[in-house]
């Protein structure tokens, strides 16, 4: 058995966690692949009238469907 | 565009439209949808789990629709956790961050803003849409453009708040459009912290007023002599198409290189596998 040489603490007092190299990490929910996975925070820049709202709804039609963009 | 959808089902996502008239909102969102030719049962899917919440028309009718806290504490940001609570998604849209939050546009109070979206939205997945200055109109100011690979980082200098988004978002999405003769071109990349560039790929919409952006089909020069070694041949992997490049002369790393923007650009399709979980 793997002996960590860093565990995952969560004081009661002060939020902290380390690192665990012995510790399985799930794999992130990948949304549209090489764009947007969970947790991601994504800002999306672009002058106002170019189409921003168009192409970020359609995004998100497309993946409210399951379907590639 | 050419994203393919990797989740194994479809994604729950809620939309926070601040500007949209709801004749604009329905005018896009149905043109969308036949553009797409969704059936009734993936309309019905669609409507399941893309919900968009009308904050203009709530203001509209008086009603209170507080801005994203800056703070914890108080009625505001115990609204806001109640509203993800009630709206549990797998993406959340926020759509335009001026509207969404009360504080400067400046590098502090953006990186404040940030934070506090990731401690509020958890692990979804979340994008804010962020207007940039216009254009001055002088010579030598950066554009996207199909040729000028490498400038987005320049680019998105032109973003409110900048330095503080650069720092704190996982991906940064770069957006501009541009007429070219009579053709309506937008020129969509993004770059990020923990994956490669996405170089500026042109979109076109697919038939006038259909709202549905595709990569336009033309191939930059540089990448013709490997668009026309690939194009009509199925892959089932990058490594094959590359292979294809090499054995024509191509060194390993431009064999790759241009295998991946093709695909980027649409031009050249790889029938990779679904990656199992």
């Amino acid at each position: 058995m793997p002996v960590p040489y860093a565990e995952a603490v969560l004081s009661e007092t002060i939020p902290i966690a380390f690192f665990d190299p012995s510790a399985d990490v799930p794999e992130e929910q990948m949304l549209f692949d090489g764009l947007l996975e969970s947790s991601d925070l994504v800002v999306w820049i672009g002058r106002e009238k170019h189409r921003k709202t168009n192409v970020m709804l359609q995004l998100s039609i497309c993946a409210a469907q399951a379907v590639s963009s | 565009m050419t994203f393919r959808y990797r989740g194994d089902r479809p994604a729950r996502v809620v939309y926070f439209d601040y500007e949209s008239k709801t004749r604009s909102l329905k005018h896009r969102y149905e043109a969308i949808c036949n553009a797409m030719g969704l059936t009734v049962q993936e309309l019905q899917c669609l409507v399941r789990n893309l919900k968009i919440i009308e904050v203009r028309k709530i203001r509209q009718i008086a009603a209170h629709f507080p801005r994203f806290p800056q703070f914890d504490g108080g009625k505001d940001a115990a609204f806001w956790k109640q509203l993800i609570q009630e709206n549990p998604a797998d993406l959340y849209v926020i759509d335009p961050m001026r509207c969404f939050h009360g504080g400067k546009e400046d590098d502090k109070e953006i990186e404040k803003l940030l934070e506090q979206v990731r401690r509020y939205f958890g692990w979804a997945a979340v994008i804010i849409s962020h207007h940039m200055r216009k254009l001055t109109g002088k010579p030598g100011e950066t554009r996207l453009t199909l040729s000028s690979p490498g400038v987005m980082r320049e680019w998105s200098d032109g973003a409110r708040g900048s330095v503080a988004i650069k720092a704190h978002a996982d991906v940064i999405v770069c957006q501009e459009r541009a007429m070219e003769g009579d053709t309506e071109v937008v020129y969509f990349g993004a770059f990020m912290k923990d994956g490669p560039d996405i170089e500026p790929i042109p979109l076109t919409e697919t038939a006038d007023g259909s709202f549905l952006f595709k990569p336009s089909s033309r191939v930059p020069p540089f990448l013709r002599g490997s668009f026309d070694l690939l194009k009509d041949v199925a892959f089932h992997d990058r490594g094959a198409a590359a292979d294809v490049l090499q054995q024509h002369g191509a060194t390993r790393s431009t064999a790759f290189r241009h295998v991946s923007r093709l695909c980027e650009l649409g031009l050249v399709q790889i029938l990779e596998r679904r990656r199992v979980r």
